[in-house]
């Protein structure tokens, strides 16, 4: 009888446990960086093109705010308190003028003092010297007295002071970081009040004499009264603590945000029986800081108010944080800036 | 007799090492050209944004100096000397600025710059931007002046940003007019 040796070579021989070992572990390292490898890739991808769509975004807003503004006439939305106004009182703050103010929206009150408040109002009265329906103590502030000829801003307004050095901090709300240098505002930024050239009778007939006619499109009709306003209007919130992330590079994650998008407002002053105009100009993806808007946001120890208007020299700058796409668990946030001469002299 | 093929061929067959790791090989030379093409995409993504920052900031300077001419233009018969004097190297501004986001190439210490042309005999070709030059900047009705800073009505200036990046240095001209008006 023959003996057949049974061969490892054979063609049912198979392999020794050790060469499936070997095998085996070196397929799994393979197939373990493939998977990693490919799981970068995705995430890359992903940022990439979330990264890109954010920056589109806040470019498209940027464009439309050049393009809503280009011929507009900025406005000064400050007044003083003519009646004081005690803790209490929500019905209505009397000043020497309205004109320039939203039809709704938020003042502040005795700036850089103790006694320094927002109180919010809901619509101004026919006779442009109250605004009525306040909402005291808003944006984390304390609701306290306020004397007759105290001064207010509308909040959403950020100016330059005439003055840049020697300032104490109570006479500043923030340092914007300006193409040439650092820059002492007061005011939230997130607002910007003008008029439009406009033809009452609904023509292109722009001029009266050698000036303009200012006013506004409402509602489709040309208003000489009319006026307009961008203003960052909330949407929702976004918590540094429910969703564990660092927006602003702070070094904590504690803050909160208010997400929101740019509104153009059109009303006519004076006259409640027109209804204000709100048009959206873009995604609610503009980020600021709750409590602290105009406020830094990115830490570079500047602070960043939306709209930041130097009348002295017409000189608009616009600074949108936009929050987009999610990336390695992290909301992605892009800046853009411009600034737009306004061609046309400052309503006094 | 079984042969060999027609074992292979059965269906408990299965594949060889052999057959696997061909397999895996293919799969990580096609992840690996996925994986540059995913980082070329990042990177293009990154100068697409280096650029767009560097569009915004040209806007931004085109702006303020359109701006820094409207109130010089306040006092007409010292509007050239003011914006030249300002924005000029060694002026109360000076000619250079910083653009957040980009980082200067070498030898330059800020990305942006600007130049104010007061030579009317300047070509295009030589300045590297279409401005319709050489031009009559001060009216007096020829291009022949090589200095009219005293006198220019007519003001060409140029913005140019210029960043580095990975591989290559970036730069941009942007050219504009300014007028005592």
């Amino acid at each position: 009888m023959k003996i057949i040796q049974y061969r490892g070579s054979h063609a049912r021989g198979g392999y020794t446990l050790l060469e499936m070992t070997f095998s085996i572990s070196m397929y799994v390292v393979i197939l373990l960086s493939t998977l990693s490898m490919l799981k970068r890739d995705t995430m890359l991808a992903k940022s990439s093109l979330s990264t890109g769509h954010v920056e589109l975004m806040a470019q498209e807003l940027l464009y439309r705010l050049r393009h809503e503004l280009t011929n507009a006439q900025g406005a000064n939305p400050e007044a003083i308190v003519t009646a004081a106004l005690d803790d209490q009182s929500e019905l209505s703050l009397r000043v020497d003028s309205t004109l320039g103010f939203p039809n709704s929206g938020v003042l502040l009150v005795n700036r850089g003092t103790s006694s320094e408040e927002r109180i919010g109002y809901a619509n101004l009265e026919d006779t442009e010297e109250y605004f009525g329906d306040l909402t005291r103590a808003m944006q984390c502030t304390d609701a306290t007295d306020h004397a007759e000829g105290v001064d207010l801003i509308w909040a959403g307004l950020a100016e330059p002071l005439a003055q840049q050095s020697g300032l104490s901090a109570e006479q500043f709300d923030g340092i914007a970081d300006g193409l040439l240098g650092p820059v002492h505002f007061r005011g939230d930024g997130t607002g910007f009040s003008y008029r439009k050239p406009v033809d009452p009778a609904g023509g292109k007939d722009y001029l009266s004499g050698d000036k303009l006619k200012w006013g506004s499109d409402v509602s489709g009709t040309p208003y000489i009264d009319g006026r307009s306003c961008l203003v960052f209007d909330v949407r929702r919130e976004l918590n540094e603590v429910s969703s564990r992330v660092d927006l602003n590079k702070d070094g904590d994650q504690l803050d909160v945000f208010d997400i929101g998008t740019i509104v153009l407002q059109r009303w006519v002053a004076g006259d409640a029986t027109v209804d204000t105009d709100l048009f959206g100009m873009g995604p609610a993806a503009v980020i600021q800081e709750r409590c602290n808007y105009g406020g830094d946001l990115d830490d570079d120890g500047f602070d960043d108010p939306i709209f930041l208007w130097d009348k002295a020299t017409r000189q608009l700058d616009i600074k949108l944080y936009v929050v987009g796409g999610i990336s390695n668990n992290n909301p992605i946030v892009r800046q853009v800036r411009t600034s737009i001469f306004l061609r046309n002299e400052v309503e006094l | 007799m079984i042969t060999r093929d027609k074992r292979k061929r059965g269906k408990d067959a299965g594949f060889t090492v052999v057959e696997m790791a061909l397999a895996t090989t293919m799969l990580m030379v096609g992840i690996m050209a996925i994986s540059a093409a995913t980082l070329r995409m990042h990177q293009l993504g990154r100068q697409n944004r280096e650029r767009t920052i560097a569009h915004n900031a040209m806007t931004q300077m085109g702006e303020r100096l359109n701006s820094a001419s409207a109130i010089a233009a306040l006092t007409p018969s010292t509007w050239a000397d003011t914006v030249i004097g300002a924005y000029s190297e060694g002026g109360t501004i000076g000619n250079l600025f910083s653009v957040t986001g980009l980082s200067p190439i070498d030898g330059q210490e800020k990305p942006g710059a600007i130049e104010f042309i007061t030579d009317e005999t300047l070509t295009d070709k030589e300045l590297g931007v279409a401005m319709g030059m050489p031009r009559d900047l001060n009216g007096d009705g020829d291009a022949t002046d090589t200095d009219v800073s005293e006198t220019v009505q007519l003001l060409p200036a140029t913005i140019t940003i210029s960043w580095a990046v990975r591989g290559a240095d970036m730069s941009i001209k942007h050219p504009l007019f300014l007028m005592g008006y």
